[in-house]
């Protein structure tokens, strides 16, 4: 009895929004500006198409390199334009959408496999669980990049492929984090009494231990947002991601990466747009993170 | 201990073992290289010809043993583009990619730590802000993106620093800031949690209590303590050396292993990519199981339990 009042108590043990949405308040100017900052990028990339003045593949061999409206250009291309003429801010809406898209995709499969795939390591155990570990020692075991390198070189690109890489990026984080937090919650009382009380297994997982594991997952999931966004465009970068006429932030700025000295917007504007929504996923994250877990906060 | 470490071991060899495998199954994937390197109009007898002179016409099972086989050989083929062996080719770049690394990694390093522990032990202070707020910077900005802002202002706009290859001694010094940065900054986040757990701990009250001064309690008491993790993510990431490699030579046109991998994943160079996966792999489960031995050496607590 005494077991369960305190269970009851305890903040773990309660449904996840009524635990974190009151603490939501306060948050610093920096928090203010990235979610501002994001929520711009997340509308653009929605509205890409509208927003953008021209196709962002259509060129113009006529204004070839103009520099945006800040740096000498005009009004008719207001962040310049490629090598081949084409609409740096047009370039700069769609291949955020991309880049969003992918890493968004990525996270997703990435945290529902590994979650999956933990979860059941922890409830059949035996030699499913021990074969589980041992394709997470073997992801851990191998950069992304190389493993993602390996995969394109020898099965080609293609977007279907791209994606599904993708999805394998951080899932052996969501896997080795659920299967521990798992196991220890399948011995605390509180699991042990709703067990008696004859919940079937798949209702204790999922309304029980899940919610209770959830707020770890959702920070691992601001952890590795910003990792699939640098992995995704460090693959473009290398021209061995998404192939034209795709556009992804990555491909821009290598393609960019050669004509720094003529025209350094071409490089520099995808990059900070790069860079800046990293940045503030990453602050975002921390933040979510303090809310999420007072443990971790100082 | 010997328990522990046979576990580990046989671990680690486990690990190899399927990245071996992991190899083998992508290269079968891929097709059969006799029909990807001929030319289309190549006779059936010629494909038969190199069929068998690769041994590709045995049974799966006896292709994947003698393939392992040849791996514990050290004989990874040749190179399709220029018919060298994989093995003098990768040891000829091998160098310069130890040359940009190694320094970029101690580099690393040594700011990281003290970046990272300073920052705790002036917990909220405006030294930790910055650091700290330096430090996200660093973690978030993409180093390829890094090394073009650092191109475009020392080699573009300043003109006092080469841009790319390794002509001159001065060549490395924007590569290996690129390089170190982000390690840098991932090395500082961590050793200050991990700094900041220690001090939150109960004997370190305890000393304060017995009168210890704030010297003493920090580098006798808290520092020996948080060098264990520290050393664990010191480990982790030095074998990423050769990954984090890849992106940094090819902006800087760095003549080393990882502009290597990109031209033959460019070129489909199998034999070499190959041989470089599996060599990022080996030297990544070393450094893991190296870690696991200095865990166990240093904190009995480790070895004993299951």
């Amino acid at each position: 009895m005494n077991d369960l009042t305190r269970t009851r108590l305890e903040p773990g043990g309660r449904p996840l929004r009524r635990r974190w949405l009151p603490r939501l308040g306060g948050g610093g100017t920096v928090v203010v500006l990235s979610t501002i900052y994001l929520l711009a990028v997340v509308l653009t990339a929605l509205f890409a198409g509208w927003l953008s003045p021209y196709p962002p593949t259509e060129q113009d061999l006529l204004a070839r390199l103009t520099p945006p409206v800040f740096a000498g250009g005009t009004w008719a291309h207001p962040l310049g334009t490629d090598t081949l003429g084409r609409d740096i801010l047009s370039r700069l809406f769609h291949g955020m959408r991309v880049s969003l898209s992918l890493a968004l995709a990525g996270t997703v499969i990435g945290a529902a496999l590994g979650t999956l795939l933990g979860f059941l390591a922890a409830a059949i155990g035996g030699i499913f669980e021990d074969v589980v570990m041992a394709l997470v020692d073997f992801q851990a075991s191998l950069p992304f990049l190389i493993i993602a390198l390996a995969v394109l070189a020898f099965l080609g690109s293609s977007l279907t492929l791209f994606v599904m890489l993708m999805g394998l990026y951080g899932w052996e984080t969501y896997a080795r984090l659920s299967r521990g937090m798992v196991l220890s919650a399948q011995e605390r009382d509180h699991i042990a009494a709703i067990r008696s009380l004859g919940a079937k297994p798949l209702r204790v997982y999922l309304r029980h231990i899940f919610p209770n594991i959830a707020p770890v997952l959702i920070v691992q999931l601001t952890l590795n947002f910003p990792e699939i966004i640098l992995a995704e465009t460090s693959l473009s970068f290398l021209g061995l991601g998404l192939q034209p006429p795709h556009t992804s932030l990555g491909m821009m700025l290598g393609d960019g990466r050669d004509y720094l000295i003529v025209a350094w917007w071409i490089a520099v504007l995808p990059g900070m747009t790069i860079f800046l929504t990293t940045l503030s996923i990453s602050i975002l994250g921390d933040w979510v993170r303090d809310r999420l877990d007072p443990k971790l906060a100082d | 201990m010997t328990r522990y470490l046979s576990i580990k071991l046989a671990r680690a060899l486990l690990t190899m073992l399927l990245v071996v495998s992991f190899a083998f199954v992508v290269l079968r994937l891929a097709g059969d290289p006799v029909r990807t390197m001929m030319p289309e109009d190549v006779s059936p007898k010629v494909i038969e010809h190199y069929r068998q002179l690769w041994g590709l016409d045995r049974p799966l099972w006896e292709q994947y043993l003698r393939y392992i086989g040849s791996a514990l050989r050290g004989d990874f083929g040749v190179s399709f583009q220029d018919n060298r062996g994989v093995v003098s080719l990768i040891a000829e770049r091998l160098p310069a990619t130890l040359r940009l690394g190694i320094p970029a990694y101690l580099l690393a390093v040594v700011f990281g730590t003290t970046m990272g522990i300073v920052a705790a032990l002036r917990r909220n202070s405006a030294t930790d802000r910055g650091m700290m707020t330096i430090a996200v910077f660093g973690y978030a900005m993409p180093n390829f993106f890094l090394g073009i802002v650092l191109i475009l202002i020392f080699s573009v706009w300043l003109r006092i620093l080469p841009s790319s290859g390794d002509t001159r001694s001065s060549s490395i010094i924007l590569p290996m800031i690129t390089l170190a940065t982000a390690h840098a900054a991932a090395i500082a986040r961590f050793a200050r949690s991990a700094m900041l757990e220690i001090l939150n701990e109960p004997y370190m009250r305890t000393a304060r209590a017995k009168g210890l001064s704030a010297m003493v309690r920090n580098l006798r008491h808290a520092l020996p303590n948080a060098l264990v993790p520290i050393v664990t993510i010191m480990g982790l990431k030095f074998g990423h050396l050769v990954a984090g490699a890849i992106v940094i030579e090819t902006v800087f046109a760095w003549p080393g292993v990882g502009r290597l991998l990109i031209q033959s994943v460019d070129t489909r160079d199998l034999a070499v990519v190959q041989a470089l996966v599996l060599m990022v792999a080996a030297s990544m489960i070393t450094a893991n199981f190296l870690v696991d031995v200095f865990y166990g050496l240093i904190d009995p607590r480790v070895r004993t339990q299951k």
